[in-house]
C-alpha cells in the first residue's frame, strides 16, 4: 500500500511538473520566419474537419501537378482552330501534350508539367529546364472547351493569321509571376546569372498560407499534455496563426498578400529569397498595396487597373477596395467578417452566416429610407452597394468598395451603376431621378469622371456595351444576362452586336453568356466561338439571330459609340 | 478464489459482455441507418469502436478469471473488474464532445483503467508460474 502511494505521489509531482514545462513553453514566443514548413497531410492527422474543408476549396487546386486526376481538360485528340493556328490536344499516358502547328509551318510541343487554376478555367505550364512557363492554351470550366489565352486577358485579336509572338502573347514565366500567390511559401530563387531554384513549400494554397510555417506546431503538439492543455485551458498556441483570433487588420493582411496586389520595396530580395511575410505581420512591412497612383520607375502604370476615383476595377484589388470602404473604419471588420476558408461554400467562400444580408445587418438595419425601393426577395444589399464593376478570370465581380449607388457619378466614369445593370432597360437619367426620388438625402461621394453625359434615350447598359472601355463593356455584357428588368428582344441585339463585332475576345465570351441567359434553353457553347475570326463570329450570329426575337440597333447610334469605345483601348495581361 | 470474488466477476463479466454486444448492435444500426453524426466523424467512430472492442475483450478476461484465475487475492479480482469497466467507458466518454481529432478529457480513464489491467494480468501471470 505505501509502495502504490508512493508510486501515486512520483506521478503527480511528474504530472505537476510536466504542466508547469507546458505552460512556460506556451508563454514564450516563436519567430515563425525560423520555422519549417511541413505541408498540409501533416495538418490533417490532427485536424481533419478544417483539412476536409479546405480541400473542397479553389485555393487548394491553385497549382497542381499535371496528373491524370487533376488536369480537367479533355486531353483525347481533339483539335481547335485560332487565327490560323491549329492546336492539338492530346494524350499519352499520364503525358498530356499540346501541340500548335502555326499558318506558315510553325511549330510549337510542349507537355503540360503542372496546372494552374481550376475554377473558371484551368491554366497549363511546361517546364523548360529550370523554368516553367504559362502556356497559350487554357480549358473553360463551364464551356467544356479549350481557348486561346489571348481571350481570357483584356487585350483585343491579333491580326490573322496571328504570328508566333501574337500567339503566345500571354506565355509567361511561373517562376517570378504565378509562383506569388498560388503557392505556400514562394521562393523564385532568381540567380545572378538569371537561373532559377525556385521552390515552394506546397503546391497551391494550402493550410500553412494562412497559418504559417507548421513544423514547430507539429513537433511541439505531440506532447497530449500541452494538446489538451490548449483544448481546456488556452487555446493561443505561439507555434501557429489562428487568423480568427488575428484583429480584423491583420487578418485582412494574410487575405491580402494574394487579393490585393502590391508593390515591394525590394524587388530583388523578393525575386531571389521569396516573399517574406508571414501570416499575423503587419503587410506593410513588406509591401504597400497598388493604387490608381502607384508609380513603377516615375510611371502610373497601374492607373487602368482603377476606375477614375480610385475603386479597383479588376480581380486582386479585393484588399484595396475592403481599405476604401466606409466599413472598414470599424475596427472589427475585416475580410472575415463575409468570408471563411473553412465554413463557406468553395465558389465565393461566404460564411454561412454572413449568406444574405446577413453580413450587412449585423450592423445596419434596413430602415424606413430602405423600404422606399420594393425590395424583392432576391435583392440583396450587395446588389446595390457592391455592383458588379470588377473584371477578372472571365467574369464580373462584386466590387470591394462597398458604396452608396450614384448612377450620375458611375455614369461620368464610365462603369455599370447598380441602378440600371438591374433595370437594363434604362436609362441614367431615370436610375438619377429614381434614386433622388426614394432616397432624397442620399449622400454623394466626390470624385466623380468628366464624361459626356447627355443622352439620346439609350438604355445606360447598352451605351456601356458598345461605347464603353472594354472592361466597362465587358462587365455591361455580363450584367445584361443577369438583369432583372431587361428587354430580352432589345439586349439580344446588342449582345449580338458585340459578340460579332467587340475587337476584344473577352468581351465577346461574356456576352455570349448574358446571349445564353436570356434563352429559354440555352444555346450550345460551340453555337458561338467568341475566339473565331470575324467571318465566322457573323455568321454564328446570324443563325442565332434566326432563331429568337432580336430588335435591331440603331445603326447611327451604334456606329456612334463604337467610335467612342476605339478611343479607349486596353491592354491588361492580368 | 473465495466465492464473493467469483461472483463479482461473474456478474461483472457476463453484464459487461451483454453491455458491450448491445454496444455493438447499436454501431451496427448506425452504418445500417447511415447516422451522420456517427459515420462522418472518424473520432468518434474510431473511439467507439474500441469502446465496444474493449468491453466484450475484458469482459472475457474477467470470465476467464471466474473459472480459471490463477490468483486468489480478491485484490487482483478487484484491479481487473474496475480496469475492465474503466477502459471502454474512458474511451466512450472520449466520444463525447471531443476537440477536433482528440478525445474529449473523459478519455483520460482509458490508460488508467489500462494500467490497472496491467497490473492485474501481471500477477495473475505471476501467481500462474508460482502454480
Amino acid at each position: 500500500m505505501r509502495r502504490a502511494l508512493v508510486g501515486v505521489a512520483l506521478l503527480a509531482v511528474g504530472f505537476g511538473l510536466a504542466l508547469f514545462a507546458v505552460r512556460r513553453e506556451l508563454a514564450r514566443s516563436v519567430d515563425l520566419r525560423e520555422v519549417a514548413y511541413v505541408g498540409s497531410d501533416a495538418c490533417r492527422r490532427c485536424h481533419e474537419d478544417h483539412h476536409a474543408s479546405w480541400h473542397r476549396t479553389f485555393h487548394r487546386t491553385m497549382t497542381r501537378e499535371a496528373t491524370a486526376e487533376n488536369v480537367l481538360g479533355a486531353f483525347d485528340g481533339r483539335s481547335f482552330d485560332y487565327l490560323g493556328w491549329r492546336f492539338e490536344l492530346s494524350r499519352e499516358g499520364d503525358e498530356h501534350r499540346i501541340g500548335a502547328q502555326g499558318p506558315n509551318g510553325e511549330r510549337r510541343d510542349w507537355v503540360v508539367d503542372r496546372t494552374v487554376g481550376s475554377h473558371r478555367y484551368q491554366q497549363y505550364l511546361a517546364r523548360d529546364g529550370d523554368t516553367w512557363w504559362r502556356l497559350p492554351v487554357a480549358w473553360h470550366r463551364e464551356e467544356e472547351r479549350f481557348f486561346s489565352m489571348n481571350g481570357a486577358f483584356l487585350t483585343p485579336d491579333p491580326q490573322a493569321p496571328a504570328s508566333v509572338e501574337a500567339m503566345e502573347r500571354h506565355v509567361t514565366r511561373w517562376n517570378d509571376n504565378c509562383v506569388f500567390c498560388h503557392n505556400v511559401a514562394p521562393s523564385p530563387g532568381l540567380r545572378a546569372d538569371g537561373t532559377f531554384d525556385t521552390e515552394v513549400a506546397e503546391l497551391g494554397v494550402a493550410c500553412e498560407a494562412c497559418h504559417g510555417p507548421g513544423a514547430e506546431h507539429v513537433a511541439r503538439n505531440a506532447n497530449p499534455l500541452r494538446r489538451y492543455w490548449l483544448h481546456y485551458v488556452e487555446d493561443d498556441d505561439p507555434t501557429l496563426v489562428d487568423p480568427n483570433a488575428l484583429s480584423a487588420e491583420r487578418a485582412s493582411d494574410v487575405c491580402g498578400r494574394c487579393h490585393g496586389q502590391r508593390k515591394t520595396s525590394d524587388l530583388g530580395a523578393l525575386l531571389a529569397d521569396g516573399d517574406p511575410f508571414v501570416p499575423g505581420e503587419d503587410l506593410a512591412r513588406h509591401s504597400e498595396p497598388l493604387w490608381i497612383d502607384t508609380t513603377l520607375d516615375g510611371e502610373e502604370i497601374f492607373s487602368a487597373r482603377f476606375w477614375e476615383d480610385g475603386t479597383p476595377r479588376l480581380t486582386a484589388y479585393e484588399y484595396q477596395g475592403w481599405l476604401q470602404s466606409p466599413c472598414a473604419r470599424d475596427a472589427s471588420f475585416g475580410c472575415g467578417s463575409c468570408h471563411s476558408m473553412h465554413e463557406s461554400d468553395p465558389a465565393g467562400q461566404l460564411r454561412e452566416d454572413a449568406r444574405g444580408d446577413r453580413a450587412c445587418t449585423t450592423c445596419h438595419s434596413l430602415d424606413a429610407s430602405h423600404a422606399a425601393h420594393p425590395i424583392e426577395a432576391e435583392v440583396r444589399c450587395v446588389d446595390c452597394h457592391m455592383p458588379r464593376i470588377v473584371y477578372g478570370v472571365l467574369d464580373a465581380h462584386r466590387s470591394h468598395r462597398i458604396d452608396v449607388p450614384e448612377p450620375a457619378r458611375d455614369a461620368a466614369l464610365g462603369r455599370p451603376d447598380a441602378c440600371t445593370a438591374c433595370h437594363a432597360d434604362r436609362t441614367t437619367t431615370w436610375a438619377d431621378r429614381a434614386r433622388a426620388r426614394f432616397w432624397p438625402r442620399a449622400t454623394t461621394r466626390a470624385g466623380g469622371g468628366d464624361r459626356d453625359l447627355t443622352e439620346d434615350g439609350t438604355p445606360a447598359l447598352t451605351r456601356l456595351l458598345l461605347g464603353g472601355d472594354p472592361i466597362a463593356r465587358a462587365l455591361a455584357a455580363d450584367a445584361m444576362g443577369r438583369a432583372a428588368s431587361v428587354s430580352r428582344p432589345r439586349a439580344r441585339g446588342a449582345l449580338l452586336d458585340a459578340m460579332a463585332n467587340d475587337p476584344y475576345p473577352a468581351v465577346r465570351r461574356l456576352a455570349f453568356r448574358a446571349w445564353r441567359r436570356l434563352e429559354d434553353a440555352p444555346s450550345p457553347w460551340e453555337a458561338f466561338d467568341p475566339m473565331a475570326t470575324s467571318d465566322v463570329r457573323a455568321a454564328a450570329c446570324a443563325s442565332l439571330r434566326a432563331t429568337t426575337v432580336v430588335t435591331p440597333l440603331d445603326p447611327e447610334r451604334t456606329r456612334a459609340l463604337r467610335e467612342h469605345a476605339a478611343q479607349a483601348p486596353l491592354w491588361i495581361g492580368e | 478464489m473465495n466465492e464473493n470474488d467469483r461472483r463479482a466477476s461473474l456478474r461483472f463479466g457476463w453484464t459487461s459482455l451483454f453491455v458491450g454486444a448491445l454496444a455493438g448492435v447499436a454501431l451496427e444500426g448506425a452504418h445500417a441507418f447511415k447516422l451522420a453524426s456517427y459515420l462522418d466523424d472518424p473520432t468518434t467512430r474510431l473511439l467507439l469502436t474500441l469502446a465496444h472492442a474493449h468491453a466484450v475483450g475484458l469482459a472475457l478476461v474477467v470470465l476467464a478469471h471466474a473459472h480459471v484465475g490463477s490468483d486468489p487475492r480478491p485484490a487482483t479480482g478487484r484491479l481487473l473488474r474496475v480496469g475492465a469497466a474503466l477502459v471502454p467507458i474512458g474511451f466512450a466518454l472520449g466520444a463525447v464532445a471531443h476537440p477536433e481529432s482528440d478525445p474529449s478529457i473523459g478519455v483520460v480513464l482509458a490508460p488508467l483503467g489500462a494500467v490497472l489491467v496491467l497490473v492485474a494480468l501481471a500477477r495473475l501471470a505471476r501467481a500462474a508460474w508460482r502454480v
